[in-house]
């Protein structure tokens, strides 16, 4: 779906072509916008190093806008090239959607076009959102983040999803109407902005695009397309000239991640101080929960992507040239890769998701969703689709489960029958990753994606795990 | 003992909707006549702590003559009252002297089934051709209707019981002893109607009908919720709203909320239906310590039609039924709750709210909280507000049929005949007999339980938008946090909370109007704060509470996204404490272990009334 808007020169007054002072004023919006997604991509980075799961960096908060120097240059201080410019909708408020040309990636920027003086409905953090001037033909505009503008984010929504988008039927059941229209902030990271409107959709919108499809796009509508329900649901993707520009997902109401779902688990079981079974938390029935529905994301992605030989023994070089985890000198892992190395077979590999974990599920009223596609089957910094074992994604999971219990038993503190805790925990983790698998393996179908050699499923599993530790490391000090 | 106020009766035929109902067994409530048996004198007797403790309706557990093999729902005759309970006479003194104190009464309908020594099935037993002879269910064969599942399958093996005088099987539901009456005959039909009339016209407010789902049976079929059932259910209330205006039905139908809600029909059966699968996850949500258990179930709960609503309970007379779980469910609970065999009854656990919990107050409060506080009326169980215990050695469902513990004297108060005499024995324990647990040490002490229970439902009769209000969860990050908003349009009544929780309080009598469109109402109302009705009816004004609650029992932090309320400040409904007003920003509060919070969420507040 491609956005609904005017074109450039129906935007410019007539004029045909961005007049210069235009293209200027936009030019220098990009510079305050970059600025702002510098703060924004530092502030991520300072949590993701807090959480030990980062790498720090970023740009300083910038200065007050300089709306004197009427070409902007000065401000800009950039090299930023406007590549395609779409008036999504015309009037005040209206929304100007750019793509251009930045630090030599293609930024994006959602724009709204405000008068002097509007009272802003600010979404987030009560910062002044404006970001330059410009002049049109409905007279001078203030330039706004429109993603901060709550009346220009519903107007985007619009634009995107279409004017249909308010005849979507709410989901039967619902109790979770509400007396008012909000729009608020829900993620912002460095890969996108997300909004929740009015608690039915979420609109999310890429700051930086990759130059052909959004790897997670793909994933996401190739999953939707192949009837994978554990989603929320694609209401439009958000395409102009062959690039990902964002989308609109129905919100998932009450939902939790999984992470903190374990996490409560993990508390009571350490207080109970009995056995994971015995215990009033006990986890298992969600384990097994989210054991199905990774195994029906495996069979959707085989129908959406489709499926082709695999090699464990390139997989098992390179868990062998992972940063070696702790556990990964173990000889019970060695000896998991050298048999995957001289195994000497071929095992099926989809388009996998790519960095399967809790905090990439959530629970809600309705039992467990994928709430991020995003990594969409790729490497880190790759481009291209990766094929693997769905085991990878299975592995991934499971040591999300021994991170999380031994995350639990870190933070519990030293000093308190840390032995006793440090045993709970892998009596958790344990529980869990066996039902977990047992729900995996038992879903119809799933047969025809993984080895029904046990030998070499496990040595599989030995060897994501490994790689998936390496991505996310365990905390230190938890046995 | 406690002196009486005059409450007056609340006069809309809506009242159910915002009632807080009490279930009491005559049997066990209070002896008057010191028989070791309590009868309708001693609920008499017993009304003023009932009208102090506020509850608005009781709900009479069956009272007519019965054999009492399945505590008195295996009626003998259903126009008079059991000779261990009294008379009619007394009955009818019962019922004036609760109206004069504004309480209402509903009586236990058994209409699917009779004793076995009721005269219609001694004499429809007796022969082929007898003018009874087909007032039940008879059949050559016990082939007929295999689909009926079998309800107390630890008892029975099937529906069908050999009658060897009559030479031919009877069809029963439930136990062996309780023909089912046929229906399809409109002899049987008419009579029952009959039957209601005669209670209503003494002065019952209403019914709850027992197992209602069974009234017919069609071949191929699980012969329940059967059309035929819903018809007669019609009829039965056409009777009550052409002859009897603002008397209730509440249906006993065990079944997942869109079945049951079945019910309700249009508008044009039940006023009122159990949601039995809300009560077991209450349970499940408290131990696995987060909210799913109870939003699954609220999302799967369909919308009520306009003047109906729907009954919450924590416990009541039977087992703590488990049917409506999976059987990963049912497992969990027997092995959370159950630990005992002998805790376990036929498909579900015969114990009451305080040893499931193991005595834990603060789990008890959350609980109770939830159900003041959720969509629905809720109905206490007699000996709940005490946190009375249970006794498992005894057989069936009297484990939790025990004397009410009204002190700790001899037979804990309950009665002056001879321990010997007493229909079961009161309860001796140390935990939870009646020394250590009863009304007259409660009522004595101002932390007690009792008067908890009791300051708990005069807030919430000063929240009239928890009556019929609609709800809208709150998206929480954190698990063990559930916190909703009722929200919607109420009368305009003084809603001060009352001073003091000491001395009985005369409350104010509520009216209050549905949000457009029942409950579950989409359609929204633009918040007009202060604003008269539109109608030039009575006058209403705009009511929202903010209710949080803690499955955990550890602290636990919260940040709510009140964005939409901005503007009103949350006013602590217990303490009248106003918190800071909300504002766009994410609100952070903390709850305590297994804590809970309602918030009056108000406009102005500091205009009219002083901040603290």
């Amino acid at each position: 779906m491609t956005g609904r808007g005017g074109s450039v020169s129906e935007w410019a007054g007539g004029l045909g072509v961005l007049d210069d002072r235009q293209r200027a004023g936009i030019r220098r919006a990009l510079a305050r916008w970059r600025q702002h997604r510098a703060v924004v991509e530092s502030e991520f980075a300072r949590a993701s190093d807090q959480a030990g799961d980062g790498e720090g960096g970023g740009r300083p908060r910038g200065e007050g806008p300089d709306w004197a120097d009427p070409l902007g240059d000065r401000a800009i201080g950039l090299d930023v090239e406007i590549v395609d410019v779409e008036l999504l909708h015309a009037g005040r408020p209206g929304v100007l959607d750019v793509v251009a040309e930045m630090d030599g990636r293609l930024a994006h920027a959602v724009l709204a076009l405000r008068r002097p003086g509007d009272e802003l409905h600010v979404v987030g953090p009560a910062e002044d959102p404006a970001l330059g001037v410009v002049e049109d033909g409905d007279g001078t505009a203030v330039l706004v983040d429109a993603l901060r503008d709550a009346d220009a984010a519903r107007l985007l929504l619009h634009a995107v999803a279409g004017p249909g988008i308010d005849r979507v039927p709410e989901p039967a059941g619902s109790t979770r109407q509400h007396p008012g229209n909000v729009i608020t902030l829900l993620c912002d990271s460095p890969d996108a902005t997300t909004l929740g409107i009015d608690r039915r959709f979420t609109i999310s919108v890429f700051p930086w695009l990759h130059r052909g499809r959004h790897p997670g796009t793909a994933v996401l509508a190739g999953l939707d397309e192949a009837g994978f329900n554990h989603l929320p649901a694609p209401v439009a993707l958000w395409r102009r000239a062959g690039r990902d520009l964002g989308s609109v997902q129905e919100l998932v109401s009450g939902a939790t991640d999984g992470w903190s779902v374990a996490l409560a688990s993990l508390r009571d079981l350490f207080a109970s101080g009995v056995e994971p079974d015995a215990a009033g938390g006990d986890f298992a029935s969600e384990a097994l929960a989210l054991g199905t529905m990774t195994a029906r994301m495996h069979l959707a992605l085989d129908r959406a992507f489709g499926s082709r030989p695999g090699d464990p023994a390139a997989w098992a070089e390179e868990a062998g040239r992972a940063a070696t985890p702790p556990g990964a000198s173990d000889g019970a892992v060695q000896a998991a890769l050298d048999g995957l190395r001289a195994c000497g077979t071929r095992t099926p590999s989809i388009r996998v998701h790519g960095d399967f974990h809790l905090g990439r599920t959530a629970r809600t009223d309705h039992g467990w969703v994928l709430t991020d596609t995003m990594p969409g089957g790729t490497e880190p910094g790759s481009g291209e689709p990766v094929f693997r074992s769905p085991l990878a994604d299975v592995a991934g999971l499971c040591a999300s489960l021994r991170r999380t219990a031994r995350l639990a038993a870190v933070e519990r503190g030293p000093g308190r029958a840390s032995a006793e805790v440090v045993q709970l925990a892998s009596a958790w983790e344990a529980r869990n990753r066996r039902a977990f698998l047992a729900a995996y393996l038992a879903t119809p179908g799933i047969g025809g994606l993984v080895p029904a050699n046990r030998e070499l499923l496990s040595d599989l599993l030995t060897c994501f795990e490994v790689l998936a530790t390496a991505r996310h490391p365990l905390p230190a000090g938890a046995g | 003992m406690l002196p009486p106020d005059d409450r007056s009766f609340d006069p809309s035929d809506l009242w159910f909707q915002h009632a807080v109902f009490y279930e009491v067994l005559v049997r066990g409530f209070y002896d008057a006549n010191d028989d070791g048996t309590g009868d309708l004198a001693g609920l008499r007797a017993k009304l003023d702590y009932l009208q102090w403790l506020g509850i608005d309706c009781l709900w009479l557990l069956p009272f007519c003559p019965s054999p009492m093999r399945d505590g008195g729902y295996d009626v003998s005759d259903f126009f008079n009252v059991h000779p261990d309970y009294g008379t009619l006479g007394e009955l009818v003194g019962l019922l004036e002297d609760a109206h004069r104190r504004g309480i209402r009464v509903i009586a236990d309908l058994v209409i699917n089934h009779t004793s076995d020594q009721h005269p219609w099935f001694v004499e429809s037993r007796s022969s082929h051709t007898n003018p009874k002879a087909d007032w039940y269910v008879w059949n050559d064969d016990d082939q007929r209707w295999p689909e009926a599942r079998v309800v107390f399958t630890d008892v029975e093996r099937s529906n069908w019981t050999w009658d060897a005088g009559r030479e031919q099987y009877y069809w029963h539901r439930f136990y062996s002893h309780q023909p089912d009456l046929n229906y399809d005959n409109p002899e049987v039909a008419d009579a029952m109607l009959d039957v209601v009339r005669f209670w209503l016209d003494l002065g019952f407010d209403g019914f709850r009908l027992d197992a209602v789902p069974y009234l017919f049976q069609r071949d191929g079929t699980s012969g329940e919720h059967l059309p035929e059932t819903h018809a007669y259910i019609r009829r039965l209330r056409k009777q009550l709203d052409s002859e009897y205006a603002g008397r209730v039905l509440l249906a006993e139908a065990n079944g997942w909320p869109a079945d049951v809600a079945d019910y309700f029909g249009d508008g044009d059966e039940c006023h009122l239906c159990f949601h039995f699968p809300l009560m077991p996850r209450l349970f499940m949500a408290v131990r696995r310590e987060h909210r799913y258990p109870i939003t699954e179930i609220l999302s799967q709960t369909p919308e009520l039609p306009d003047g109906c609503q729907w009954a919450t309970f924590l416990r009541n007379h039977d087992e703590l039924t488990l049917e409506q779980l999976s059987d990963e469910e049912r497992d969990y609970l027997f092995a959370e709750y159950a630990k005992d065999p002998r805790m376990k009854r036929h498909m579900g656990i015969g114990r009451r709210l305080a040893p499931l919990l193991d005595g834990d107050r603060r789990l008890a409060e959350l609980l109770y909280s939830l159900i003041l506080s959720l969509p629905g009326s809720p109905v206490l169980y007699y000996g709940d507000e005490l946190l009375m215990g249970d006794n498992i050695y005894l057989g069936d469902r009297d484990s939790v049929r025990t004397p009410m513990q009204w002190s700790p004297d001899r037979n804990g108060g309950f009665s002056k005949a001879d321990f010997a005499q007493l229909y079961l024995p009161p309860l001796m324990d140390p935990v939870y007999g009646f020394g250590a647990v009863n009304v007259e040490a409660q009522l004595r002490n101002p932390g007690s339980f009792l008067h908890w229970v009791r300051g708990m439902l005069v807030h919430r009769r000063s929240l009239p938008v928890l009556g019929v209000g609609s709800i809208e969860l709150l998206d929480c990050p954190n698990p063990s946090v559930l916190a909703f908003v009722r929200w919607g349009e109420v009368a305009d009544v003084s809603l001060a909370a009352p001073a003091a929780l000491g001395p009985p309080a005369v409350m104010p009598t509520v009216a209050v109007v549905p949000a457009s469109g029942g409950r579950m109402a989409r359609t929204v109302p633009a918040p007009p704060p202060d604003a008269p009705g539109g109608d030039g009816a009575s006058p209403t004004r705009f009511q929202a509470v903010l209710c949080v609650h803690n499955m955990s029992r550890f602290a636990q932090p919260v940040q709510l996204d009140l964005a939409a309320w901005a503007g009103r400040r949350p006013v602590e409904v217990l303490g009248r404490v106003p918190f800071p007003v909300i504002g766009p920003e994410p609100y952070d509060l903390a709850l305590g272990p297994h804590g809970y919070l309602w918030f009056d969420l108000v406009d102005g507040f500091g205009a009219e009334e002083p901040a603290q």
